[in-house]
């Protein structure tokens, strides 16, 4: 499902705010599985975030474009474990996609142009993180080749 | 003023009245049995042989038995009339009134079954259940989103219709009234600027009505208690995992141009239709919104007992022509046009299912009655003493059950027209009958003249 009307690109300065808007809009989601999920109510956090990415030379931030409009986001990380082979690891920390533009592979493409990305800054492999209960990522990410790799419990203090 | 208590108590008479008669429908044979020898014929041994076949042949059950006639009025007694989630005790004498109604109006068996089966898969896993005993499910006063994903279950797993009246009842209804309104006021229905305020059963049944008519949903704006569906919404992905059916629309509308969080004093600015479908009112639709509507406006508010807005102020704002669901008005709402017939219908042809179509075939047949007798900004819609629309609507849903290979048996609009007008006219010579001859007791209070 390609979507030739689609620019998916590195995200840059002027694109922070609303890549921010749709990273708050990706704990709005998930919140929505698991209130361990739950965003800040203070929306800079996001900005800050995804300002970070754009100069970061461990991460990445990426948007989707159609006609001037940003429609679609996703931030991975480059993440150490010195005792993995696989190591390091781009790990997908947020992925969103407005409502209007999905069923239409566009998600697919940040993710693939994600990882492209980060292993050409040396990733061996690819992560992706979202609430345990969240059905519809799963099955997102069954469908792109993707297997459950490790388990986080949380219990609130 | 319409509604004020008046002469009648219709509560302290009810209460009394259904105390008195212990409910209002029983079963009644209809075969001779004129000595006892005959049940050998109805019951062992004879009925060994309808059974056998029955075995070899499940829908020979639709005539050999009196399934072709007989559905289920289902309901968990989640949202029951404006009581709420009431139990399915207190359903039961709803269920029971719906199944009075099934019978006078459609000449339908309807047979009341309120149940515990709250969850919904235990909820379907009881219509698969007791599917052989009935020939339609009609369900009833189910909490919303549960009724959407019930119904669209139901449809795929079921061989019988399954109709969800609070949803395609009400729906069809108000689609029959705005298709004569809009004819009055010189529009075009599929190209209106509409507004449906409430996001309930009725609402999202009558969006996917209209959009299934042809009209164009980019102009059409829905509205819950936190403004326009709109994909920009904030909580659009809570929607999206909650009620699936609500971010539906948002997606496929777009909010209709509006801006995300719209309320109704902003959607309604140019509208040419509005359909509440919301809470009672008045005061809940504004005076000062419907003067904003473009010319020739079309106000529909629904809400009972009190509409979203009354009549007489929506038009001293300028509405054109003004429906509500209430009976000591004008143009009545009234999913009793709709049910009877449309189960006679599928229920003659012993159809497979009832589509959005089947229902659309309904409200066009509903409109062109009136239209026959002739609109009036005070008449778009029958009314339910109208007897002879049960049996056309009946005829036009089973001509559509027929073309779109839904049904078991064969018919055309002429010959079921003719069943259907037999079969309700039989039901009702038959309960005159019972009347006349005091086999039903008269009422311990005289209430006629109220």
């Amino acid at each position: 499902m390609y979507e030739p009307s689609v620019v998916v690109r590195k995200a840059l300065p002027d694109d922070i705010p609303k890549a921010a808007d749709l990273i708050y809009r990706f704990y709005l989601f998930n919140e929505e599985f698991d209130p361990a999920w739950a965003a800040v109510e203070d929306r800079s956090r996001a900005e800050e975030l995804a300002r970070n990415a754009v100069e970061s030379e461990r991460e990445i931030l990426l948007v989707a474009e159609e006609n001037g409009e940003v429609v679609g986001v996703a931030r991975a990380v480059l993440e150490e474990n010195p005792m993995l082979e696989a190591s390091p690891l781009a790990v997908l920390k947020e992925l969103y996609v407005k409502p209007e533009y999905r069923r239409r592979g566009i998600a697919s493409l940040l993710v693939e142009e994600a990882f492209r990305a980060l292993q050409e800054a040396g990733a061996r492999a690819l992560a992706a993180e979202f609430p345990a209960q969240n059905r519809v990522a799963k099955s997102f990410y069954e469908k792109l080749g993707f297997r459950a790799f490790r388990s986080v419990y949380i219990r609130e203090a | 003023m319409p509604g004020e208590e008046g002469k009648v108590d219709w509560y302290a008479l009810s209460k009394e009245l259904h105390r008195f008669y212990g409910g209002k429908i029983e079963t009644i044979p209809k075969v001779p049995v004129r000595r006892v020898k005959d049940f050998a014929i109805w019951y062992t041994p004879g009925v060994a042989e309808p059974s056998r076949i029955i075995a070899r042949n499940p829908d020979e059950s639709f005539e050999l038995t009196s399934r072709w006639n007989t559905i289920a009025v289902v309901s968990d007694g989640t949202r029951v009339l404006g009581l709420g989630s009431i139990g399915p005790e207190g359903a039961y004498p709803v269920m029971e009134g719906k199944a009075l109604i099934f019978k006078f109006l459609g000449g339908v068996d309807a047979v009341p079954l309120v149940h515990r089966a709250r969850d919904p898969e235990k909820f379907l896993e009881l219509l698969e259940n007791v599917e052989p005993s009935f020939g339609g499910i009609n369900l009833e006063d189910i909490e919303s989103p549960k009724c959407f994903y019930l119904l669209e279950e139901a449809r795929k797993r079921l061989e019988i219709p399954v109709w969800h009246d609070d949803q395609q009842g009400t729906a069809a209804a108000t689609l029959a009234g705005l298709i004569n309104a809009v004819k009055l006021v010189g529009k075009d229905l599929r190209k209106a600027r509409i507004v449906l305020i409430g996001a309930g059963a009725a609402n999202v049944a009558l969006y996917r009505l209209l959009k299934a008519y042809g009209v164009d949903v980019g102009n059409v704006a829905v509205l819950d208690s936190r403004g326009v569906l709109h994909p920009d919404r904030e909580d659009i992905d809570k929607l999206m995992v909650r009620n699936p059916w609500k971010y539906q629309i948002a997606v496929e509308t777009k909010g209709a141009g509006l801006r995300p969080g719209a309320g109704p004093g902003e959607a309604l600015v140019g509208a040419d239709i509005v359909v509440a479908a919301s809470k009672p009112g008045p005061g809940v639709i504004k005076k000062e919104w419907v003067a904003k509507m473009a010319k020739g406006a079309i106000v529909f508010a629904e809400a009972n007992p009190v509409p979203e807005i009354w009549p007489w102020e929506a038009k001293e704002a300028g509405a054109a022509i003004v429906a509500t669901g209430r009976s000591d008005l004008p143009n009545q709402v009234n999913n009793s046009l709709v049910f009877p017939g449309v189960f006679r219908g599928v229920l003659d042809v012993r159809a497979r299912g009832i589509t959005d179509e089947m229902a659309i075939a309904a409200a066009e047949e509903i409109a062109r009655y009136a239209e026959e007798k002739g609109l009036r900004e005070d008449y778009i819609i029958p009314t339910m003493e109208e007897w002879d629309l049960y049996p056309r609507v009946a005829a036009a849903v089973a001509a559509k059950a027929v073309e779109q290979g839904l049904a078991r048996r064969t018919t055309t609009y002429r010959e079921e027209l003719e069943r259907a007008r037999e079969i309700i006219a039989r039901v009702r010579a038959k309960y005159e009958k019972l009347w006349e001859s005091g086999l039903i007791p008269k009422p311990p209070v005289d209430y006629e003249r109220g």
